[in-house]
């Protein structure tokens, strides 16, 4: 199991890698621009579901 | 307290919405045990542009103590994500809740109130961002 490593940032280089990924790209360019919070919800559950189904696949294939 | 975040937190947090509450989740949850499973960081990537993969593997070396920072699926007693099957719940959803109950986390934080609807009684606290906050943030 995990054990513990080191030393977290501190609260202001976490709050600047958080920017860095909000900034990295335009919003339209994110998968769920333009989703209301509901449709989020929804287009997580459906990410869920296909990377199971994705891995369910790959396991198919090695077997 | 030991605390995971459901993929939608991150994506809220780093999406366009730039959720404020689950931005600040992020945050107390970084500044407590904050652990993170191979399933989970998968379906952020999913939701991230290319462009900010790399950040976000940053952003998950600084804020898990834990080592390794990403705990794999495959360390998951399967027993446990079957008997969540059993409370009728779908397979990827067994697996995050097995997960949460193998590392003795205290807190899910999902904005998915569907997820966890099935259990009868689970043995971890669960909350979305807001009442995340509401609840743990220590007052000023």
């Amino acid at each position: 199991m995990s054990k513990p490593r080191r030393a977290k940032a501190s609260a202001e280089e976490m709050d600047a890698m958080i920017r860095r990924i909000q900034d990295s790209a335009p919003p339209e360019e994110w998968p769920t621009y333009g989703m209301t919070d509901e449709q989020v919800i929804e287009h997580c559950r459906k990410v869920r579901e296909e990377l199971w189904q994705e891995k369910l696949a790959r396991h198919a294939s090695r077997s | 307290m030991r605390v995971v975040l459901d993929a939608n937190e991150y994506v809220f947090a780093f999406g366009p919405s730039h959720k404020p509450d689950c931005l600040e989740a992020l945050r107390l949850a970084a500044a407590h045990d904050l652990r993170i499973c191979r399933s989970i960081v998968r379906e952020v990537l999913r939701n991230l542009p290319p462009k900010a993969h790399g950040d976000f593997f940053d952003f998950l070396l600084a804020a898990i103590a834990s080592d390794p920072e990403i705990d794999e699926d495959f360390a998951v007693p399967f027993e446990l994500g079957a008997s969540y099957e059993d409370q009728g719940f779908k397979p990827a959803d067994a697996l995050i809740a097995a997960y949460i109950e193998s590392i003795g986390a205290d807190v899910l934080v999902s904005e998915n109130r569907h997820f966890l609807a099935k259990a009868a009684r689970l043995p971890f606290a669960v909350h979305n961002a807001k009442s995340f906050v509401e609840t743990f943030l220590p007052p000023v």
